[in-house]
């Protein structure tokens, strides 16, 4: 019953997220479509993934916002979707994201034909501390060196020009 | 089902975001949204098999990628904005000054 309506949920606030051309109405929806999530995945079980869900997107919407404001985009957008009703060659994007959803759809229904018995997850932090250093510590390893190069590649190309014109 | 449903829904979403939205804040929200899809189809996936916890890991992992995508999109942005002081996705070309 909390499943459906966290689903429900996440689903029209990212629909509203996607065509509002008010940003603030969509860093808004996607905030609440993030939160959602965030308890869907606690009614599945998952804890953990859970809050950090809660605390990535909240912090991204603030993200949003701040940088929003400094592009001087945060505000209504009314030629966002102008392409959309000038030409319908866009059409093709609508059928390339409903594809993706037939794709996603269709492989998971298939995988799961030959899946196993049902197991609970196991969402605490401390078993998914041991599964990550048991069997995916070189993900984690690479996880953190790409965070680490985002981090300082992100500011060599954000910044601003020393020997510039101006 | 729902969970699979909602995950194909919310990367469709972000897919369609990403290519028709002209700002480029609004591209990183289809990003993001593409993103939670993602992660949900993991977990929605792995939810009735022996590796349930795997799908919850890469959930995890999916998350902290997001983020990385989205502060490289903002420090591309940012640099864009500093060179031309106005961000249009269609003229989205060259770094250069």
């Amino acid at each position: 019953m909390m499943a459906d309506a966290f689903t429900v949920l996440c689903a029209i606030f990212a629909v509203v997220a996607t065509f509002s051309t008010n940003f603030k109405t969509s860093v808004l929806s996607l905030w609440m479509s993030g939160l959602a999530a965030g308890g869907l995945y606690l009614t599945l079980g998952t804890d953990t993934l859970a809050v950090i869900q809660w605390i990535s997107a909240t912090l991204v919407a603030v993200s949003f916002v701040f940088f929003s404001m400094m592009f001087g985009e945060f505000s209504e957008q009314p030629g966002e979707y102008k392409n959309l009703k000038k030409t319908a060659k866009n059409l093709v994007f609508i059928l390339l994201g409903g594809g993706f959803a037939a794709v996603v759809y269709v492989g998971i229904q298939t995988g799961l034909k030959e899946s196993g018995p049902t197991i609970p997850l196991t969402g605490d932090l401390s078993s998914m501390g041991k599964i990550i250093a048991d069997y995916h510590f070189l993900s984690f390893e690479v996880l953190a060196l790409l965070l680490f190069l985002v981090l300082v590649g992100g500011g060599v190309i954000a910044r601003p020009d020393s020997g510039g014109s101006e | 089902m729902n969970l699979i449903l909602l995950s194909s829904l919310l990367g469709a979403l972000g897919v369609i975001c990403i290519c028709l939205r002209r700002t480029v804040v609004g591209v990183l929200i289809g990003s993001q949204l593409l993103i939670l899809g993602t992660s949900l189809s993991f977990i929605a996936a792995s939810l009735g098999t022996e590796k349930a916890s795997t799908g919850e890991i890469f959930g995890l992992f999916i998350v902290f990628g997001g983020v990385a995508q989205l502060v490289a999109g903002y420090a591309l942005s940012a640099r864009v904005f500093y060179l031309k002081r106005k961000i249009e996705m269609d003229d989205l070309r060259s770094l250069k000054r």
